[in-house]
């Protein structure tokens, strides 16, 4: 059956479930694993491992419209946005606006 | 991950985590999670959702990676079987996530349901914070820190979503272009927050090894980073503790 036979909201719905088993299975395991033991810090590990994976593929790999921007202006704008959030002794927003910034800035001077 | 000796001498009460976690979820989190669901809408207007469909995708998948392969794949006219199981495959991650987070505020969250909205606010945005403020404050605090912050971010996602679906048309690329980059930027500084050694290594691996697996296996490659890395960083750092 093609998903286009559903209509959009059974769709969203259908999609919003199969999205929800997740949290739930992660939430029933949470109440009976030991939260100091091995198996809680080996699941930690892959969860951080996962989410980091997830964005670095955004930044270097990216799809949609981000995908037809220069590697090196997303990847130099991340490093600018690192060094500006460690030099200001960790401020996220600085960190952010300043990463931001210069992909902006990159963007429309390679655009003229 | 953190030990619980030295978390409660200098950990604010609730009330300072509650208006703590006001102010970090209107900060930049909010604008990070309004620009993401900007873009997110206006897919969603191209590819024939209503508006109140692409609202209620944002309120109850609260998972880009997924909404976009809904939208995507229905637009390309894929087999439902396949749009459902890339849709959720684009989501395990939120099973290990759940584990930990809900693990962590589980002596301070008794039922069962709460424990699920807690799992249900999680996203790539609010589970970093959730886990930073259980490493420097005691549960209960942190727990009051992430209700706000969670429950800012997922109503800044709907009018954000909104906002795209009627106004991404008339965005500039380049204004339109940054909001998207904005995530990129955000998320990765949310990983620099933390002073764990454990956790730092599992960053870096799943940071190092994400791309490359995903040009060979797009469908599994998030899950295989996860494991993979998750697993060399624990060998190497995590088993002596």
């Amino acid at each position: 059956m093609s998903t286009a036979a559903v209509s959009p909201l059974a769709l969203v719905l259908l999609a919003a479930s199969v999205t929800f088993i997740w949290r739930v299975l992660g939430a029933l395991l949470a109440s009976k694993i030991d939260t100091d033991g091995a198996l809680f810090r080996w699941i930690g590990c892959v969860s951080y491992a996962t989410v980091a994976g997830l964005i670095s593929r955004m930044a270097i790999l990216p799809t949609g419209d981000l995908a037809d921007t220069p590697l090196m202006l997303r990847v130099g704008a991340v490093a600018i946005g690192f060094a500006v959030f460690f030099l200001a002794k960790r401020n996220l927003l600085l960190g952010a606006a300043f990463g931001a910034g210069c992909f902006a800035g990159g963007l429309a001077i390679l655009s003229l | 991950m953190s030990e619980r000796k030295t978390e409660s001498e200098h950990s604010p009460n609730r009330k300072q985590a509650f208006r703590e976690g006001v102010r970090h979820g209107l900060a930049v989190p909010s604008i990070v999670v309004f620009a993401t669901m900007l873009g997110y809408g206006s897919l969603a207007h191209a590819n024939g959702f209503s508006a109140f469909e692409a609202l209620l995708s944002t309120a109850l998948i609260w998972a880009m990676p997924g909404q976009v392969a809904m939208a995507d794949l229905r637009a390309s006219g894929a087999d439902l079987f396949v749009t459902l199981l890339a849709v959720s495959m684009a989501s395990v991650r939120f099973f290990p996530m759940a584990t930990i987070l809900v693990g962590t505020f589980r002596d301070a969250v008794k039922h069962p349901l709460k424990r699920i909205f807690i799992a249900h606010l999680m996203s790539a945005s609010t589970w970093p914070m959730g886990m930073a403020a259980a490493q420097r404050m005691n549960r209960e605090s942190a727990l009051a820190y992430y209700w706000p912050v969670a429950g800012l971010c997922i109503t800044m996602g709907c009018i954000g979503t909104l906002a795209g679906y009627w106004l991404s048309a008339d965005m500039p690329a380049i204004i339109r272009l940054t909001l998207v980059f904005l995530n990129v930027v955000f998320l990765s500084l949310l990983f620099a927050l933390n002073r764990d050694r454990l956790v730092i290594l599992a960053v870096c691996a799943g940071a190092v090894i994400g791309p490359p697996l995903h040009s060979i296996e797009p469908n599994y490659g998030v899950i295989l980073t996860g494991l993979i890395g998750g697993t060399l960083a624990y060998i190497v750092l995590g088993r002596r503790r």
